[in-house]
């Protein structure tokens, strides 16, 4: 029974059909059937009834029939970057830290399939970021010193991928002014339907 | 000379009140067995003069060398440094601004001004009273982020940052609760946009190397915020 279910969820003109078909039909059977008592008119009403159970039950079975629900959010906390001089160290160091987050929330059908996210980190080479994340999901698959590459593997849930002790060597200021002065990260994957390009500027103070 | 980095970050100090005011400009070599330094001074604009300050410093490390034999010979070694600094300051004002990324470098600019020329300064804090006029005093300028320091026995500091922070609730309900502001961070933007960050001890960093025009009239705006406050004083 399950998987009859199963099966006719999977159709979504059925269901939509059947759906309107439902709507339409059980004002104009209640209607009909108080008029005239017909025993045609009664059972055309339990039809109606069993059909929109039916359809419950298969709206609950799957809910991909109000859209798709695999969902890929991301968040960028502080999106400015102020590197201050610090005397004691001698450099310009960033007393916040950058915070990607990374929720998702997928059928099980779509986590079957092995889904991915792939984030490009671009930065003046002179900058020093320290990358701290401690789920196994995340694989960094490139580490230069003005670029990084993760690839992290969606399961429903939160991922955190923090660029601390961001920093700047003090003879390194003219350098890095001569540059964008900016990092870059671009996410990509097949679940977002398009690359999304993020900026965060840097001024050194 | 004037595009120079020295220029992005300034300690505003205040003249002793038992000092009179510096009315002639502070030109002159010193060389002695301690100091070798040079005063220059010009006028750049109505009422203010620059002053550049050079200096030498000595200082001594050890150097270590290994013999063959094993001894470790130690002999002192003379490393020779020269700073720049320049001190700006309004003619009858009782504050100067001394330009220089490192705050030990503005003490030794202090002793300087007292041992040769007699003029005796004081490191300023700024109130929260200088701050609240900081907040609200200009149409061309825009607060992008505060700090503040609790006021309670836990003294938390916490940061609200964030585009048109002045309307937010957020700002609002902290600023009532007489908590004190630590730090500011103000867009500036006359002859050229940069962001100007103000620390409670009177250090004041900028984000580019401002031009001569927008650095006169940002020394000209603390020098009337910093004057209306201590009317009276002097």
């Amino acid at each position: 029974m399950s998987q009859f279910i199963n099966r006719l969820s999977k159709s979504p003109n059925l269901l939509v059909g059947g759906s309107l078909a439902s709507l339409i039909s059980l004002p104009v059977s209640l209607v009909l059937s108080y008029l005239n008592e017909n025993l045609f008119m009664w059972s055309l009403l339990t039809i109606n009834i069993f059909i929109l159970i039916l359809l419950f039950i298969l709206v609950k079975q799957n809910s991909r029939v109000l859209g798709r629900l695999d969902q890929v959010d991301y968040y960028i906390f502080n999106k400015n970057i102020d590197l201050e001089f610090d005397e004691n160290l001698d450099k310009y160091v960033s007393k916040s830290d950058i915070i990607l987050v990374l929720n998702s929330s997928l059928t099980t059908e779509t986590i079957a399939s092995k889904p991915f996210v792939e984030i490009q980190l671009s930065y003046p080479p002179q900058l020093q970021i320290d990358y701290n994340w401690t789920s196994e999901q995340i694989l960094r698959e490139e580490a230069k010193s003005d670029s990084s590459k993760f690839k992290i593997s969606l399961v429903s849930g939160v991922v955190i991928i923090a660029l601390r002790s961001l920093c700047l060597e003090k003879d390194q200021e003219k350098a890095f002014s001569e540059t964008s002065g900016k990092i870059q990260i671009a996410i990509e994957s097949e679940l977002l339907s398009e690359s999304r390009k993020e900026v965060i500027p840097v001024s050194i103070f | 000379m004037f595009r120079d980095p020295l220029f992005k970050t300034f300690f505003i100090l205040r003249l002793n009140p038992e000092t009179s005011l510096i009315s002639n400009l502070l030109e002159q070599f010193i060389s002695n067995n301690k100091h070798k330094i040079k005063f220059s001074s010009n006028e750049i604009a109505n009422d203010v003069i620059a002053t550049e300050i050079v200096w030498e410093t000595t200082n001594e490390i050890e150097s270590q060398e290994l013999h063959e034999s094993g001894i470790i010979e130690v002999s002192p070694q003379m490393i020779k440094t020269v700073n720049t600094c320049y001190i700006w300051y309004k003619k009858n004002s009782p504050f100067i601004y001394v330009f220089s990324k490192k705050a030990t470098l503005v003490l030794e600019v202090m002793e300087m001004l007292e041992r040769y020329f007699g003029i005796m300064v004081e490191r300023v804090n700024f109130s929260t009273q200088t701050f609240n006029k900081l907040l609200y005093f200009s149409n061309n300028s825009q607060v992008l982020q505060v700090s503040f320091r609790s006021n309670n026995e836990n003294l938390q500091t916490f940061t609200i940052s964030g585009s048109d922070i002045l309307n937010s609730e957020t700002f609002r309900s902290n600023y009532k609760e007489d908590n004190e502001i630590t730090q500011l961070t103000i867009l500036f933007s006359n002859y050229d946009d940069f962001k100007a960050k103000i620390y409670k001890n009177a250090r004041v960093a900028l984000s580019k190397i401002p031009y001569e025009e927008d650095l006169i009239l940002l020394i000209n705006t603390f020098n009337n915020l910093l004057l209306d406050e201590t009317e009276g004083l002097y």
